[in-house]
């Protein structure tokens, strides 16, 4: 009232009670009045009930306040969103196309925002998966259930292919209506190669049981024979009177028993030195390698009076251990001299290019092989059924190690009519590492 | 006895011929495999057929059955370097009359047929 004497008017608001004790929230506005010649002579208040203006101004507040809070909260989840880098976070609309990128999705994939940004989310799919509409199915599952999640493959901008574990998430808004999908991607490469190392490993541990069992076979078999004959000859020259010429027919049996048991162990050496890892390859040139086999297969040739053609384009350049490579074709072509033909035998050298190879073919002009004895000649220790043909079993099994090594294939085409064909495949080129180029320890900004 | 020798290793059977042949036994005829047994064996008409099993061609299982019948009054030995129990059985099931591991010492050959015809 003090106020309102000096400057004729007060008003403020402020609890105020009723009779029986209430608040309400009151307007008070009070004037001086004076009469004419200025005089206070008393006071005029008029009070009003704001109470429902007051709860509905605190109201606003307070939501203006939890708004507040909640854009705080969403920048603080973009901002996380955004900087994590172990995981590709990004948005789909409802159709697919990408409506957000993160650090974790540019390192992951490769492509920076603004290039994947509205491209449709099927480019990451390898070409097989697109084409049986997998990423629509993806898409389809996530919309009925909810959630999608697989393993597969994946492909980075830069082509190459990743192991990835997806997880799709479909996004509704209030009224459930679909608004997008939420799409988080990891890298599991790694998990993936130590687990197909295992798994390889697993593999290779079982063949080379198999193997084992297989030459405990034959040693007690094949290379038992020669050791008795070895041991039955001598036991001949010391325990009974032999004749000089008697003697000489023992100690030749005994001579060739050794040189026959000596070759079987020569190859049972270079089979297993066929399993060993690979030491150093090269692009090498296929005929300079059938030249240089010719050489060494000198005697061999001469004796049954055999030709060895090359036929072979000048390109024709394998990689290869070079070692292998001649190995490969020695016995290929001390195989062909055994089953050319008697009278005339031939053998040709033949190459043929093809899907990032080359395919190597030795020919002979022999009778062919059974196709019962196809399936199984390249199994290890086994023989060549033929009567008078001498062979240990493993010349073929050996190729075959060698070739496999070097991520090519072996086979052989036989018919009475064209003789036999013993073929095989390898890279004509260094293998391309298939890995991203620095898939960890890029540097992080803080 | 008169024996008829069924290996196919040439030298092996050299080696039983001249044990079995100091032995006082008489070789009536050798083969390098089922086929050539078959062939051959019959006309000779042995008391004992040495037979292998581990041959090209024709194995010893292989030409067991037409053997029995081809030699009804001979008896087949299996002479092999084999090892297992259920090679044996299969053997003696397939007409066999006796089943000889090739023994360490070519001397003892001898032993082992007389042990292995009167088993």
């Amino acid at each position: 009232m003090r106020i309102a004497a000096k400057v004729g008017r007060y008003e403020e608001e402020g609890w105020r009670l009723r009779k029986d004790g209430s608040r309400f929230w009151a307007n008070v506005v009070i004037t001086a009045l004076t009469n004419e010649e200025g005089e206070l002579v008393g006071y005029g208040k008029v009070s009003r009930d704001l109470t429902v203006r007051r709860l509905a101004e605190e109201q606003t507040r307070a939501k203006a306040l939890e708004l507040e809070q909640a854009n705080r909260q969403l920048a603080e989840y973009r901002r996380l969103v955004t900087s994590v880098r172990d995981y590709a976070i990004f948005m789909l609309d409802p159709a697919g196309h990408i409506l957000s990128w993160n650090a974790g999705a540019k390192h992951l994939k490769g492509y920076d925002p603004e290039e994947i940004i509205g491209r449709h989310f099927s480019v990451f799919y390898m070409a097989e998966d697109r084409a049986r509409n997998h990423p629509a199915y993806e898409l389809e599952v996530a919309v009925r259930e909810g959630r999608y999640e697989e393993e597969g493959w994946r492909i980075r901008k830069d082509g190459t292919r990743f192991w990835a574990q997806v997880t799709i998430t479909a996004i509704r808004d209030e009224e459930g209506r679909l608004a997008g999908f939420a799409k988080v991607t990891r890298d599991l490469s790694e998990r993936k190669r130590s687990q197909e190392a295992l798994e390889q490993a697993v593999t290779d541990l079982n063949r080379a049981n198999e193997e084992l069992d297989r030459f405990a076979a034959v040693a007690a078999h094949d290379m038992t024979d020669p050791l008795r004959t070895i041991s039955g000859f001598a036991e001949f020259l010391v325990a009974t009177d032999p004749t000089k010429e008697q003697r000489d027919q023992y100690a030749q049996h005994i001579f060739d028993s050794s040189q026959r048991l000596a070759a079987m162990l020569h190859g049972l050496l270079a089979y297993a030195r066929a399993g060993r890892a690979i030491e150093a390859t090269a692009l090498v040139d296929v005929a300079t390698a059938v030249r240089e086999v010719r050489d060494d297969l000198a005697a061999g040739i001469a004796e049954r009076d055999a030709e060895v053609r090359a036929e072979l384009p000048a390109d024709a350049r394998v990689q290869i251990d070079p070692n292998d490579l001649r190995i490969i074709l020695q016995n290929l072509v001390s195989n062909a001299l055994k089953f050319a033909d008697r009278s005339e035998p031939v053998i040709t050298v033949v190459g043929e290019h093809g899907d990032g190879e080359w395919r190597i073919s030795v020919c002979d002009n022999g009778p062919g092989i059974p196709p019962e004895h196809q399936q199984r000649i390249f199994a290890a220790f086994e023989r060549a059924p033929s009567s008078g043909i001498v062979g240990y079993g493993l010349g073929l099994a050996i190729c075959q190690r060698l070739v496999e090594r070097h991520g090519g294939r072996i086979g052989l085409r036989s018919s009475p009519q064209d003789g036999t064909r013993f073929w095989f495949s390898l890279p004509d080129r260094a293998p391309i590492a298939e890995d991203h180029p620095e898939p960890h320890d890029a540097p992080v900004h803080l | 006895m008169r024996l008829f020798i069924c290996d196919d290793n040439e030298q092996y059977r050299t080696l039983a011929r001249m044990v079995l042949e100091m032995a006082g036994h008489e070789i009536v005829g050798e083969a390098g495999d089922g086929e050539q047994a078959l062939e051959q064996a019959p006309a000779t008409d042995p008391d004992v057929l040495l037979l292998d099993l581990n041959m090209p061609n024709m194995g010893g299982f292989e030409a067991l059955p037409h053997l029995r019948e081809r030699l009804p009054g001979s008896k087949i030995l299996i002479l092999t370097t084999g090892q297992a129990l259920q090679e044996r059985q299969r053997a003696l099931d397939s007409g066999a009359d006796g089943y000889i591991i090739k023994p360490d010492r070519v001397f003892a050959l001898d032993d082992e047929i007389k042990a292995a015809l009167t088993a």
